[in-house]
């Protein structure tokens, strides 16, 4: 049953959604045992009595049958509405679940196709009537409710929405019609606006949303314009519409012609209201007329012509031959003539060789049926037996019934035009496949710049095809400075109609820039205008790169060769000057000019000449690079060269020139010298810096221990003090009675002061004051040295003899310096004799004054001696051992720091050094060397006029 | 014959004491003898010193120190004083005093007491 409802509504949309009342009405067979329809109904109230009266009222009912199903609340109805099996809805608005101003709302909305009746109370009476206006069927007033009323109301309902929906149905179906339609279906107001159009007009307008309201008569081509209005106002005024033909302004700008039919749509006094245009596109239609147009032309102008060869095949009703007629220049196109054709059926396509037959049997058999062939080219055996290339056509004509009676035949020589054709389409086809295949971008640009025609190397090099590039400028593919230029030059070349020739940086697609080399050439038309540009370049930035290279290398040589300060040459195998640099020029006041075609004989004495041409020819001889020592006059005498030499070879190996280079080693020799003694000056302020430190070391420590020994003597000297006074206390007491205790008591005061001798003597030597001078006797000097140093002598069981010279000049003398020089001295020939019998150690000290004679020879030793003058008195202190000696091969070395013979932890090889230094300070030598006799011996001369290389101090009383 | 009055100040009590016994034992001076500068400034003020042998390296206060405060007292104005000290080794001299170093013989002492106060007394040198 369903299905045959489907096909009826013509096969759309969801039967579900039609008006089930409407499927049951236009279904008439019978459901069932049943001939009455069922009606369903949905019975929405929550007045259960009233629910009750209801179905047993309608179940009476005998023009219909209803089957009635019930929901008390909103919610329940929706349930059962959501199944889709009711064909009407009594509804009440007053609901439990809903205010009864929504209740009908919420109904329809998911029940839109089902008729719905309201029933209200008398006091809703007004609200009932608003859903009407919402979509309701009709309304009911409770308590005013007959039988026959109710089954109207429903039939009613029913039957309205179910014409509702075939109304909706029908003007769906219509507008399907007016918008699949191909016409051009349009409504237009009194003034051609238009009021609608159909969807096919999106063919012709593409902005759709802008066509109502628009003026369609605008669309109309301007040459039509103003008979289109004038038939259109005629259409408004009269009432009767035409049909007419004329040009329409596509949105896209393309023409199309259009046929339009207008009839007017009245309104209800009469009045013309709307225009309706149903259109049609015979734009093909109107291409074919013009092309019959054409052909007909084409028959004229082949009638008219007359040097070419004409035929005419007339036919008989069965499309027979019956006649052919041949115009003169048959004669000019086959050799044969027109008696020769009459008499001869089939020579003309007898003519043709069997290859072209085909295509010329066709073009014969399409004008048979009278239509217009296309001409065609063919073959044709002329009767001078060359085969001559024709172009043909056929026309056929036909009687006013239409039928074909004839057909004419144009065929014109066209060999000559076909080889040139050929010829040309030949060398066409080499210079493109040879513009394709170069390595040379090739491009034509028009006057606008624009690409007109590029080659495939070109393409590439922008990434693009060439129909891409075609109709593109530079600035599409360039940044705008390179474009610019490109631009520029083009239009010089097309201003100056002359050829351009550049090297200029241009950019791949990939953003690699390169030189090219550019040629361009002006572009002529057939008029002689100039019409564009042709470029030609190819790249060059490998060539130029190269050219580049050679030429920064040859100039960085050129650069490297005047700039050095060797002297550079070079010779050809005669001995000639080819080159000389500007050390060169500069060293032997030339010129590279006046050096040309000269030898060294021209420049040098000969014997000297001599002896670089024989050094040259030996190189020459065997080949092989030489280092030589060479000699070559200066202002300044002779200079010592060391040079290089070496033969030049031409790219095939022969030696061609000799180039040597020389090197002025005079100077570098006097720098040598300059640079050894620069380094041993350097080596000894090293040496005197390490002994400054050295030195100020040990003052360090000193200082340190001067501190500490200043403590210790108060400890001590408190003591001493003690001793002493009850020395001589003990003296007072009991000297007179006991002489022992007497002599005792001396003793014991001797040893005392020797104590205090020792302490102070200590204190002294380890004083930390800089070189403090004062007027002092050297004996004493000594005396002190020997008293502190007594135990040690003694313990080394070492004899000590000395000679005081009582009568010697005091000397300025620092004291506690001077005394370490003579303990050092001490202590080394302590450590000297240490191998030797105890009976032999001996140390002599011998104090003598001398007067420096003036024939005297400086006294021997180190130190300063340069202001010391003849007659000057001579201070001289000799010490002696009777050690073994020193090593002559270290005699020279005794006074290096850190030189020392002992063994670990005896020396620290600072001994005589600080010995010199303290001497030298003094302005005194020192000297030490072997006795013949044995042993050592260290001799120390002070001035005592000059005491000190340093300040003077005169000494003053201490306060 | 009149003895001179000399004071003598040193820390060590030994020395103190054995310059009091042997300076006295010569007849010729009374000697006070204090082993602090505190004491022998209180000291003093009885005892009217002609002379002062002080030593230099005390613990309350300095023989240097203590010779200013003694000068501070009018009639001890023009009072020579010998220091006697362990931390000099050489002994000096100029108008108002004398330094002699530690350990010093007796009659030196007597004899530098006595160039001072009694120059007519010296054994001519």
């Amino acid at each position: 049953m369903h299905a045959t409802i489907i096909q009826d509504l013509g096969n759309r949309g969801d039967a579900g959604n039609l008006p089930r009342a409407a499927q049951v009405r236009a279904n008439p067979a019978p459901t069932g045992a049943e001939s009455r329809p069922e009606i369903r109904l949905l019975l929405v109230e929550d007045d259960l009595a009233f629910v009750s009266v209801l179905t047993r009222f309608l179940m009476t009912a005998s023009r219909a049958k209803f089957r009635v199903k019930h929901a008390g609340t909103k919610a329940a109805a929706l349930e059962r509405l959501a199944a889709r099996e009711f064909d009407v809805v009594l509804l009440d608005l007053t609901l439990p679940d809903s205010p009864k101003e929504a209740t009908f709302e919420s109904i329809l909305s998911h029940a839109p196709n089902l008729p719905i009746v309201i029933m209200s109370g008398s006091d809703d009476e007004e609200l009932a009537m608003q859903t009407m206006q919402a979509g309701a069927q009709d309304y009911l007033v409770k308590g005013d409710i007959s039988l026959s009323l109710l089954l109207r109301v429903i039939h009613h309902a029913i039957e309205r929405k179910r014409l509702e929906g075939a109304l909706i149905e029908r003007e769906m179906f219509y507008r399907l019609i007016t918008e699949n339609a191909h016409d051009l279906i349009a409504v237009l107001d009194r003034d051609g606006r238009r009021v609608y159009n159909s969807p096919s007009y999106r063919r012709l307008l593409s902005a759709s949303s802008e066509i109502p309201g628009s003026n369609s008569l605008e669309n109309v081509h301007p040459d039509d314009a103003a008979r289109i209005r004038q038939i259109f106002r005629e259409t408004v005024e009269t009432g009767v519409g035409q049909r007419t033909e004329y040009r329409f302004v596509c949105s896209d700008g393309s023409i199309r012609h259009i046929e339009s039919q207008g009839s007017v749509v009245k309104d209800e006094f009469g009045e013309v209201a709307k225009v309706l245009v149903v259109s049609r596109d015979v734009t093909q239609r109107k291409r074919a007329e013009d092309s019959l147009r054409e052909s007909e032309q084409r028959y004229k102008q082949l009638l008219g012509s007359v040097t070419d060869y004409i035929y005419t095949v007339e036919l008989d009703g069965q499309g027979r031959v019956l006649a052919t007629r041949h115009n003169p220049s048959c004669v000019a196109v086959t050799g044969y003539t027109a008696e020769e054709f009459a008499a001869t059926p089939g020579l003309g396509i007898g003519m043709v060789p069997f290859e072209d037959r085909p295509a010329v049997e066709a073009m014969i058999a399409e004008a048979r049926r009278g239509m217009e062939t296309e001409p065609i080219e063919h073959r044709l055996r002329h009767k001078d037996g060359s085969l001559r290339w024709v172009r043909a056509t056929t026309v056929p004509r036909k009687n006013a019934a239409g039928t074909v009676n004839s057909y004419d035949g144009l065929v014109s020589d066209i060999t000559e035009r076909r080889e040139a054709d050929n010829r040309l389409r030949q060398s066409e086809a080499l210079y493109q496949s040879l513009v394709a295949n170069l390595p040379q971008c090739i491009m034509r640009k028009d006057r606008a710049g624009r690409f007109i025609f590029v080659n495939q190397r070109f393409a590439e090099m922008l990434h693009a095809k060439p129909a891409d590039v075609i109709g593109r400028t530079d600035f599409d593919f360039y940044p705008p400075a390179m474009a610019e230029k490109f631009t520029a030059d083009d239009r010089r070349v097309m201003a100056s109609g002359r050829m351009f020739d550049t090297i200029e940086e241009n950019l791949t697609a990939n953003g690699v820039m390169h030189d090219v080399q550019v040629l361009k050439i002006p572009v002529r038309d057939q008029s002689g205008e100039v019409s564009g540009v042709q470029c030609i370049f190819w790249d060059v930035t490998a060539s130029r790169r190269a050219q580049g290279e050679i030429q920064r290398r040859d100039e960085l040589l050129q650069a490297m060769m005047d700039n050095t300060p060797a002297v550079i040459y070079l010779k050809d195998l005669e001995g000639r000057y080819l080159y000389i640099n500007r050390e060169f020029e500069k060293l032997f006041k030339l010129k590279r000019e006046q050096t040309v075609a000269k030898n060294d004989f021209d420049i040098f004495p000969p014997d000297i000449a001599q002896r670089f041409q024989e050094n040259d020819s030996a190189i020459i001889e065997d080949g092989c690079p030489r280092t030589l020592d060479e000699q070559a006059p200066q202002a300044d005498g002779l200079h010592d060269y060391l040079s290089v030499k070496f033969p030049v070879r031409d790219a095939n190996g022969r030696p061609y020139a000799l180039c040597g280079i020389s090197t002025d080693i005079t100077d570098r020799k006097q720098i040598q010298t300059q640079l050894q003694q620069r380094n041993q000056e350097l080596r000894r302020a090293l040496r005197e810096l390490q002994e400054a430190k050295m030195y100020l070391g040990q003052s360090e420590k000193l200082r340190a221990v001067g501190t500490l020994a200043a403590g210790v003597a108060h400890e001590v000297k408190n003591p001493l003090q003690e001793l002493l006074l009850n020395a001589s206390g003990l003296e007072l007491l009991i000297g007179d009675q006991i002489p022992e205790a007497r002599e005792q008591l001396v003793d014991m005061r001797a040893s005392i002061n020797q104590a205090n001798t020792i302490v102070c003597a200590l204190l002294d030597y380890a004083r930390p004051d800089p070189l403090q001078l004062n007027r002092e006797d050297i004996n004493q000097l000594i005396q002190e040295v020997l008293l502190l140093n007594n135990y040690s002598l003694l313990d080394a069981r070492v004899a000590v003899v000395v000679h005081y010279d009582r009568g010697a000049p005091r000397l300025m003398l620092d004291r506690q310096k001077m005394k370490q020089v003579f303990m050092n001295l001490i202590t080394n020939a302590v450590h000297a004799m240490e191998g030797i019998p105890e009976k032999g150690r001996r140390i002599e000290i011998l104090v003598t004054t001398q007067t420096l004679a003036t024939n005297e020879r400086q006294p021997r030793g180190l130190g300063d001696t340069t202001c010391w003058m003849p007659g000057d008195d001579l201070v001289v202190v000799e010490l002696s051992d009777t050690g073994p000696g020193i090593p002559a091969r270290l005699l020279t070395q005794i006074f290096d720091p850190f030189f020392t013979t002992k063994g670990p932890g005896k020396g620290t090889g600072l001994g005589l050094h600080i010995v010199q230094n303290i001497v030298g300070l003094h302005g005194g030598t020192i000297d030490i060397s072997n006795r013949p006799e044995g042993g050592a011996r260290a001799r120390i001369t002070l001035n005592p006029k000059k005491g000190s290389k340093h300040h003077e101090k005169e000494p003053h009383p201490r306060s | 014959m009149k003895k001179n009055r000399i004071l003598v100040v040193d820390d060590n009590i030994k020395i103190a004491r054995a310059l009091k016994m042997q300076l006295e034992y010569t007849g010729r001076f009374e000697v006070l003898a204090e082993t602090s500068s505190r004491a022998a400034l209180n000291a003093v003020r009885s005892f009217h010193p002609e002379m002062a042998i002080l030593d230099v390296m005390m613990p309350d206060m300095d023989g240097g120190e203590l010779n200013y405060q003694l000068h501070q007292i009018p009639e001890l104005q023009l009072m020579p004083t010998l220091f006697l000290t362990a931390a000099k080794l050489q002994g000096e001299r100029n108008d108002k005093e004398l330094i002699i170093a530690k350990p010093v013989e007796i009659a030196q002492i007597i004899s530098l007491i006595d160039q001072q106060l009694n120059p007519a007394a010296q054994p001519t040198a």
